[in-house]
């Protein structure tokens, strides 16, 4: 389908992708069996009941319930199962595996910068093992962008202020196109990444080479100590400040009587807005550090605090 | 014929400037927005085939980045709410409703040109602020893109389209009120022509989703001047409320630009048919399905922006069951040709171009309420294939096609047929070769509003561009032909096509009060007698 | 009848007619004030539910009390408008006018106890943008900003209002309207009064009443 006149396909680079593909060619099979017999009667039509051309138009028929009965029922049920297939993929789409291996992102206008959780960082390229489910958990620091892997069939809006995630199965090794598919401005079109897909072997060599200063958690540790966090949050704290040991997942109570999931959402609104969700029996005094923490800094704080006790967030 | 003086046409009663632009004559407003709405098309137009020469390259060599975007969005704000929001309607319903209930006007017609004046000085003065620094945010303004990062002149663009959504209100109320209240004796519903249902679904979507969109532009200027943080989420706001709020709104816009060419189709299938409509009922019903489950339906555009998985699935499945009444209005129109005596004329291609390519279109549609494909081709040149073929190869096609069509109403002269039927050819050629393409590079993973994109996209693009260009002749020969047959066409009986409808038994152009005596109305619509079908061939 | 207003065309077969298609627009024009005002008390409400203890903290800084003594004079307003169709269709222009009047001042001091309030709230740093805001919470700071969107917007629709109300007057006072020949024009007046001042019954609980901590 490629090269010889001109790109039409892009190549299936997971086996979603692949059903993705096999979907949208039923689809299209069902649509045009509704279609063909449409346009076919509007060409015969036309053709046979022309002026000036004999023809039997004996026909009084100004309508026909059974008939109109008949094409809205069947395209219904053949759109009911249409839509049946296309929300089991979308549910597969949206539901990253427990195992996938997490990396984080931040788009800004207009880059990719990854953080791989031990460590390393990328920017405008983002290596992952070959057979491995990946999760992208990202962020924007400015406006609204979308990651978007073609070979993948799959996007993601990235948004400031709030969390959103995607995953997917790379099957192959190779190199493949990423673009930022919401308009961010003036270089948007721009705002390319590769995605170099590695067989494990590779992914790990490329990991010792890669620079990284420390894992995700150990930079959120250094983070933390920079920052003063247990001089509130430390257990010889003067002030009364909910620990963070074992916290990451747990269940918490809020001020206003709510229970919020303590997730990386919670964690990042702790830090950079702590008046939103205050938990219960603690006074609304920690300061916020929006003016000095970036998105990748509260990444790496959040890996940290999840590594002090790690329950995997209950699903 | 009758022993009595000629009444003068509406063209006719008066002759200065102030008699077209203080009047109250819902034919002359019909006009007067004929030209304004063509005037925007031109600008619009030029907007896209800068669009198109820019893309003919990968490189972005033609404008800047910045350049570039401000083009899109002047393309698509001006198409929009200054040329496809009102063509229709504005156009030929101001023209025709009356006439096809038997009024002697609209029912509220200082009205009716106060929303002209509104679409004028909104359309001017966004113009105006679109070319002089214009907007880079896209026509549909997302925050925090457009509050906190934009260096346009968003306010005023953001103005002129406020005032300018007030024309479209009117317009909606003066529609609704005026076939509640003015129908002829004897003209019940069932008996209307299938346009009036078209339009009257219009209004109401019209009047209900056009102050949706007023207010939330209002909040993006205070967001802009006063940074109240309702979309900033440092702030506690939240930018998924904007996208909410302006599809809320904008979904059912595109229902606003669609139905009106559906109720024009109805008119150009039964009259080059001479055969009534096959299924009135369904298609009346259809009409106001639409308009009701149009507001249903908004999510479908944020499948991907962070809405919950829930509220996905609920879009998509609503999606797929607005689609049922659109089909059921192109089985019938076929049904309509079964056994008719078809005249093929250049208005009977444009309702078949309007069929054609609302199929594709529509399909195209179906296809991105699938959420799994959603996931693949939002954002990218198949969602704008999409909106194109639906938009520009069926709404436009039935504007165009209403305009053939009621041309020697209107004007009082004939329009060359031969043109006509050329240029509906090359328009259907022409668009096809521009917009096909876009579904394969959309496929392909070409993102949209892109000023300059990889070396593998380019062949698609280039024929992309070329069908541009067959498109801009093909929509440049009824500007000429159309306004050449205003002088020196021939002259129009006052039922050149044999149609049925009120409108048809008054004579070409029609006289100032429509009416001498409201008609009473004992006849069914699009009551071709079988002779006109079984006659003699 | 010289310099009595008479409809501009004849589009109309009955006096009848006119009446049901004046009226049908006054009431579709007043279903989009209620859409855009639907808006923006659904983005309050969706604020306050995803935000409650910050909303709480913003409401318990808003003025009920004054908006109260507003709500009743408006409420009050309406009432006179009523008393001036009452008296419309008793033929009895001065008092007309005179009802007029005084539903004009009653929404004018409206305005100005709102203008007091705005002053307060300034005076109490509230404002966005404002330094030293007693409030803490970011959203509770916004929920401020979207409740100066919604007032001042209202006030706008208030002032329009009052705008109407002194032009039928003065086209009263100078004879270009007669009382009850032309009871259209105040009745449709009067519609749009009304739904402002309904418009308001719903603002005033949902920024000011629902949520206030006791």
């Amino acid at each position: 389908m490629n090269g010889f006149f001109a790109h039409m396909w892009p190549m299936a680079g997971s086996a979603y992708a692949s059903r993705v593909d096999w979907m949208v060619m039923t689809f299209t099979g069902v649509m045009l069996l509704f279609v063909i017999p449409v346009v076919v009667c509007l060409v015969v039509f036309t053709w046979r009941y022309r002026e000036g051309r004999e023809a039997v138009r004996d026909s009084t028929a100004i309508g026909n319930h059974k008939l109109e009965i008949a094409w809205i029922v069947i395209p219904f049920i053949a759109a009911m199962i249409l839509f049946g297939l296309s929300a089991r993929l979308f549910f597969e789409a949206r539901t990253p595996p427990v195992d996938a291996l997490e990396i984080q992102l931040t788009g800004k206008q207009w880059m990719w910068k990854f953080q791989h959780a031990s460590g390393q960082r990328e920017l405008n390229a983002l290596h992952v093992p070959a057979g491995r489910p990946i999760k992208l958990n990202m962020i924007s620091e400015d406006v609204i962008h979308s990651f978007y892997i073609p070979v993948m069939r799959v996007k993601q809006d990235v948004l400031p202020g709030r969390y959103t995630q995607m995953w997917f199965q790379a099957d192959q090794p190779g190199t493949y196109q990423v673009y930022c598919a919401e308009f961010c401005g003036t270089d948007h079109s721009a705002m390319l990444a590769k995605l170099v897909v590695q067989t494990p072997a590779d992914y790990t060599r490329w990991l010792g080479v890669a620079d990284a200063p420390g894992s995700l958690a150990e930079q959120g540790e250094a983070l933390y100590q920079q920052m003063g966090c247990s001089g509130c949050h430390g257990p010889s704290a003067a002030v009364h400040a909910p620990k963070l040991e074992g916290l990451y997942g747990r269940p918490v109570p809020l001020a206003d009587g709510s229970v919020v999931n303590a997730d990386a959402s919670y964690l990042r609104d702790s830090i950079l807005l702590p008046q939103k969700q205050v938990a219960a029996g603690y006074a609304p005094i920690m300061p916020t550090y929006s003016n000095v923490l970036d998105e990748d800094a509260v990444v790496r704080l959040v890996a940290y605090i999840q590594s002090l006790g790690n329950t995997e967030p209950p699903r | 014929m009758n022993a009595q003086t000629p009444v003068p046409s509406y063209l006719e009663a008066g002759h200065s400037l102030r008699s077209w632009l203080l009047t109250t004559d819902h034919k002359r407003i019909g006009v007067l927005y004929m030209l304004a709405v063509t005037f925007f098309f031109f600008i619009g137009g030029l907007a896209a085939g800068v669009i198109r020469v820019e893309l003919l390259t990968p490189d972005g060599d033609v404008l800047s980045s910045d350049g570039y975007n401000r083009a899109f969005t002047l393309h698509g704000v001006i198409m929009v709410w200054f040329f496809l929001i009102p063509s229709i309607p504005s156009v030929l319903g101001n023209f025709l409703v009356p006439l096809m209930i038997g009024a002697k006007d609209m029912a509220l017609p200082r009205m009716n040109l106060a929303s002209w004046y509104l679409l004028m000085g909104g359309g001017l003065f966004t113009l105006f602020a679109l070319l002089a620094g214009g907007v880079d945010t896209g026509w549909t303004f997302y925050t925090p893109l457009s509050t906190m990062f934009s260096n346009g002149h968003v306010i005023a663009v953001i103005v002129g389209v406020f005032v300018t959504g007030f024309s479209s209100i009117f317009t909606g109320i003066n529609i609704v009120v005026t076939v509640h209240t003015m129908r002829a004796p004897g003209m019940t519903w069932f008996r209307l022509p299938l346009f009036i249902w078209a339009l009257y679904a219009t209004s109401v979507i019209l009047i209900l989703a056009t102050p949706v969109l007023a207010i939330t532009l209002v909040l993006i200027a205070a967001e802009h001047l006063f940074k109240i943080g309702i979309f900033d989420p440092a702030l506690g706001g939240d930018p998924l409320l904007f996208q909410h709020l302006f599809w809320f709104y904008s979904h059912p816009a595109v229902y606003i630009m669609l139905l009106p060419g559906m109720g024009v189709v109805n008119e150009l299938i039964t009259a080059a048919a001479h055969k009534r409509v096959f299924g009135y009922g369904f298609i009346a019903f259809s009409s106001i399905a639409i308009a009701i489950l149009g507001f249903m339906v908004w999510g479908h555009h944020m499948f991907v922006a962070g809405q919950s998985m829930y509220a996905s699935l609920l879009f998509s499945l609503l999606s797929f069951l607005i689609a049922i009444p659109s089909a059921i209005k192109v089985y019938n129109w076929t049904a309509t040709l079964y056994k008719s005596r078809l005249a093929i004329t250049a208005h009977f291609l444009y309702g078949c171009t309007f069929i054609a390519l609302f199929l594709l279109g529509g399909c195209a549609g179906l296809f991105v309420a699938l959420l799994a494909a959603d996931l693949h081709v939002h954002d990218t040149y198949f969602v704008v294939a999409h909106f194109h073929y639906i938009m520009v190869g069926a709404a436009v096609s039935a504007f165009f096609g209403g305009l053939h069509f009621w041309w020697p109403k209107i004007t009082g002269r004939m329009y060359p047929e031969t043109l006509g039927k050329l240029a509906a050819i090359l328009i259907f050629l022409g668009f096809n070769l521009t917009f096909l393409p876009q579904f394969i590079l959309g496929y392909d993973g070409m993102p949209r509003r892109y000023h300059h994109y990889l070396p593998e996209y380019q062949v698609l693009n280039v024929l992309s561009t070329a069908g541009a260009g067959v498109l801009a002749v093909a929509y440049m020969m009824p500007f000429c032909y159309l306004l050449w047959s205003w002088y020196r066409g021939p002259i129009a009986p006052a039922n050149p096509w044999g149609a049925a409808g009120l409108e048809w038994k008054v004579a070409s152009p029609p006289p100032e009060h429509n009416f001498e005596r409201i008609p009473t109305v004992d006849f069914e619509a699009y009551d071709y007698p079988p002779e006109a079908t079984h006659g003699r061939d | 009848m010289a310099g009595i207003e008479r409809a501009v065309t004849e589009q109309f077969v009955s006096e009848e007619q006119r009446r049901e298609a004046v009226h049908q627009g006054m009431w579709l024009f007043l279903a989009t004030e209620t859409m855009m005002f639907g808006v923006l008390l659904f983005a309050a409400t969706y604020f306050r539910l995803a935000h409650p203890a910050a909303i709480a903290e913003a409401v318990a800084q808003f003025h009920y009390v004054l908006a109260g003594v507003n709500s009743a004079l408006l409420l009050t307003s309406s009432l006179t408008v009523t008393l001036a169709l009452y008296a419309a269709r008793k033929a009895n222009q001065r008092s007309v006018q005179n009802w007029l009047l005084v539903a004009s001042a009653l929404a004018a001091a409206f305005l100005v106890l709102k203008g007091f309030e705005y002053h307060s709230e300034f005076e109490e740093k509230l404002l966005p943008g404002q330094a030293d805001n007693p409030l803490q919470a970011p959203p509770a700071k916004m929920f401020v900003g979207l409740y100066l969107v919604i007032t001042g917007v209202h006030a706008l629709h208030v002032t329009v209002a009052i705008i109407f109300a002194l032009g039928i007057y003065w086209r009263l006072q100078v004879g270009r309207l007669r009382m009850p020949e032309r009871y259209l024009v105040l009745e449709t007046f009067a519609l749009y009064w009304h739904v402002v001042d309904i418009i308001w019954i719903f603002v005033y609980p949902t920024l000011y009443l629902i949520g206030r901590p006791a």
